[in-house]
């Protein structure tokens, strides 16, 4: 008698295990995303320099202009973070240069 | 004399084939119980309990490629760079379950990670953020019973222009089915 008891206890202990280790009503998975930022600049140039945009990630940028008349070759650094609002100045300024130069370089550099 | 000798022959003829007949069908019936008995010690029953519990199973292919921004429009954001390289599977005898997404740590601050999910089987709500999703976002609902695979994870690295070059770094995202 105390023979079938235990049978009887141990079949529904495993029987609670059983249904513990099994019932699953929720599961995951992971996976591991890797990720880079490069150093990156670009810039172009539309419509004899009327329109120009850039984009660089970098501290600290310059753009050079080199001009035919040396009075007006000027350099304009551009923290990082403020990139349009800066170019916006080399934008009006190199509008002037255009007007009264002929021929332009510019270089994006640090 | 001769006529009580023939009497006496037939009757101890007739009484040994009486006890031979008698014999016979003896054995017939102790052989017909004993097979009766086999048989009857042949049989068994047993109760069978089914039963099928909730199963819920979610796995993916792999980790996907590295996200690497290295170059941009001019006058734009920082070029995106996406990977749809990895996919992901499920199996569920649960109706309206979703898959949620998690990360274990934000991403840098001006960076974006957008993740999506196919699905034949729910809801997808499309390319969902996940640069913040340090609590779990929604990203498949209403999926019902059955099994899906092979379906396609995306996942787009985007950074303002003003992102400085950020080395190699990681996330672990978490991809949990649940109701």
């Amino acid at each position: 008698m105390n023979s079938l008891f235990r049978s009887i206890i141990a079949g529904g202990l495993i029987l609670l295990g059983g249904t513990s280790v099994m019932a699953q009503e929720s599961s995951r998975a992971a996976q591991v995303v890797s990720f880079a930022v490069h150093r990156v600049d670009a810039f172009s140039l539309q419509d004899r320099l009327v329109q120009k945009e850039t984009a660089t990630n970098s501290p600290t940028m310059k753009i050079t202009v080199h001009v035919s008349d040396e009075s007006l070759k000027s350099d304009t650094f551009i923290p990082a973070g403020n990139a349009h609002m800066d170019l916006a100045l080399v934008r009006s300024r190199e509008s002037d240069i255009t007007f009264k130069s002929k021929s332009l370089l510019l270089t994006i550099t640090d | 004399m001769a006529l009580e000798f023939h009497m006496d022959f037939m009757f101890i003829t007739v009484t040994t084939m009486i006890k031979r007949i008698f014999r016979g069908v003896l054995f017939t019936a102790v052989l017909a119980a004993g097979v009766q008995f086999v048989h009857a010690q042949g049989v068994a029953t047993q109760s069978l309990t089914l039963q099928v519990q909730p199963v819920t199973k979610i796995a993916v292919s792999g980790n996907p490629n590295a996200l690497i921004i290295t170059d941009a429009v001019a006058g734009s954001d920082l070029t995106s760079v996406s990977d749809n390289s990895t996919s992901y599977s499920i199996t569920t005898n649960t109706d309206n379950m979703k898959i949620v997404a998690s990360i274990n740590a934000a991403m840098p601050a001006g960076t974006r990670l957008m993740l999506q999910l196919g699905s034949n089987r729910g809801t997808s709500l499309g390319s969902m953020d996940i640069s913040n999703a340090l609590s779990p976002v929604d990203l498949v609902t209403g999926i019902g019973k059955g099994s899906d695979q092979n379906q396609t994870i995306s996942y787009v690295f985007g950074a303002n222009a003003d992102i400085p070059s950020i080395p190699s770094d990681s996330r672990v995202i978490t991809l949990t089915l649940s109701n």
